[in-house]
């Protein structure tokens, strides 16, 4: 069962440890924006609460995401997202984790990452043909 | 104030039990139980009905002997110091029973208060209200689960540093159990007490747990932080041959018959756990199953032993994954899985 607080949302029966899912969740927040740079985060009372989940977890969470770089705490205010955060770099990372979930998911299949990549490729949406390179003299035509 | 889940791993326990053995004329409740409860950690006491999770409540709290055993509580006996550990307990019977059912439910918390120097009226009222209890319903007139509401309201009211939780949703509809669950958390991120949550459905609780521990027919199966689970109990999946592979380490011992394969974790959960002498020699938990050419095993141990154990083998892995709390408590509770407990 999915649990959700604005929009992290975890799931203890995923495989993923919640702490992780939590991390998880607050980078995609970040990156996507949705979280921007000098927003509070959920106090731990609130989120535990509200995922059901132990304080300790969201503890965890908060000093690993404090250890990247991605939130700040401050004493007795609460957990910001830290304000010189590269969303970024960011992004790479939460690019970087789907990456390694699609291919555990891919060997559990039994491709091989070429096979996977190929259709990968092939799933893209397709490239709109290139737009015609402005003329750069149609504005000074007349 | 949160407990510092850095806390150094000599930081004694709340809760201590070594050997503790139980019997009644008929059965024997605990044989030999061990385990130990970090202060600050909620551990899930699991077990199929009849395991002696209640029994073990009633011998922290002094309602019930034994016939032999430590038990600390907070560094006291509850023998010695019944007083004091009751005083510091927030006891969630599993019965439904109140001696007075004519009391009104105001005057029933009322009535729990006198017995508790550290009541809080105000946060009583908090949670009177979050849980909505009928104030002036008697309590022979309250359903199943506004009893159980009753129960949890004076259970928290007075902010005890320990929390012994028989089966604490029992009796609840599932908006209430969410509700408890929720208000649990909450109360443990501001009191930091210690939790000792009894439960036979885990997987409703299992995003509270830090520990784990399984208990079955008055053994413990296991008695682990729910962290170092993850990383030494593992499911395989892999290719079913003609000839079924030898199962590392031979298969498991009946319970109770066998070398301890795996001690108990002593130490917090927060520690890095070096990994035991038998994390490197993967053992057999428990067969899962064997359909559709896929076989399915419970492997404890590292990834990388584990890996390495396979690779030897010859098998032809198709997945490793790591297992949800629950999970690894239905591993546990599976007919063979080997004993920890180590009955003596």
């Amino acid at each position: 069962m999915t649990l959700s607080y604005g929009p992290l949302r975890v799931n203890p029966s995923d495989p993923r440890p919640l702490y992780v899912q939590i991390v998880d969740e607050v980078r995609r927040a970040v990156s996507c924006g949705l979280l921007p740079p000098g927003d509070s985060l959920p106090s731990v009372r609130e989120l535990a609460g509200a995922l059901r989940i132990n304080p300790n977890t969201v503890l965890q969470a908060y000093r690993e995401l404090e250890r990247e770089g991605v939130v700040e705490v401050r004493r007795g205010q609460g957990t910001f997202v830290a304000p010189g955060v590269r969303s970024s770099e960011v992004s790479r990372e939460v690019a970087r984790e789907l990456a390694h979930r699609c291919l555990r998911e891919a060997a559990r299949a039994g491709l091989s990452p070429d096979a996977f990549m190929e259709a990968l490729h092939e799933a893209l949406p397709p490239t709109p043909d290139p737009a015609p390179a402005p003329n750069p003299d149609s504005d000074d035509a007349s | 104030m949160l407990p510092d889940p850095t806390r150094p791993p000599d930081t004694p326990p709340a809760l201590h039990l070594e050997d503790v053995v139980k019997r009644y004329p008929s059965v024997v409740a605990l044989s030999g139980v061990s385990f130990e409860v970090p202060p600050g950690s909620v551990t899930l006491l699991a077990g199929p009905n009849g395991a002696g999770k209640t029994t073990l409540l009633r011998i922290l709290l002094d309602l019930a002997s034994r016939q032999s055993g430590r038990v600390q509580v907070f560094d006291l006996d509850p023998v010695d110091a019944q007083v004091p550990v009751r005083a510091a307990t927030g006891f969630l019977p599993e019965e439904l029973d109140f001696p007075f059912p004519m009391l009104r439910v105001r005057e029933v918390l009322d009535f729990q208060s006198r017995f508790r120097p550290t009541w809080d009226p105000e946060y009583a009222e908090t949670l009177a209200t979050e849980l909505e209890l009928p104030r002036n319903q008697r309590w022979r007139e309250l359903s199943k689960g506004q009893r159980r509401r009753v129960q949890i309201t004076a259970a928290l009211a007075h902010r005890p540093p320990l929390l012994l939780l028989d089966e604490p949703t029992d009796g609840l509809d599932p908006v209430g159990r969410e509700r408890v669950l929720s208000l649990l958390a909450t109360h443990l991120a501001e009191t930091g007490a210690t939790a000792l949550y009894c439960t036979h459905v885990v997987a409703e609780a299992q995003g509270l747990a830090d520990r784990l521990v399984v208990l079955k027919r008055g053994q413990v199966r296991v008695a682990e932080s729910v962290d170092t689970l993850r990383r030494t109990l593992f499911r395989i999946e892999f290719r079913g041959g003609e000839a079924p592979p030898t199962p590392p380490g031979g298969d498991p011992t009946p319970a109770g018959t066998g070398p301890s394969p795996a001690a108990t974790d002593p130490t917090p959960s927060a520690a890095e756990p070096t990994l035991q002498r038998t994390d490197r020699t993967p053992s057999l938990i428990r067969r899962e199953g064997s359909q559709m050419g896929s076989e399915r095993w419970v492997l404890r141990g590292s990834e990388e032993a584990i890996r390495g154990w396979a690779t030897d083998t010859g098998l032809d892995l198709l997945s490793l994954d790591t297992l949800t709390p629950a999970e690894a408590v239905l591993a546990y509770l599976s007919p063979n899985a080997p004993a920890t407990g180590d009955p003596r």
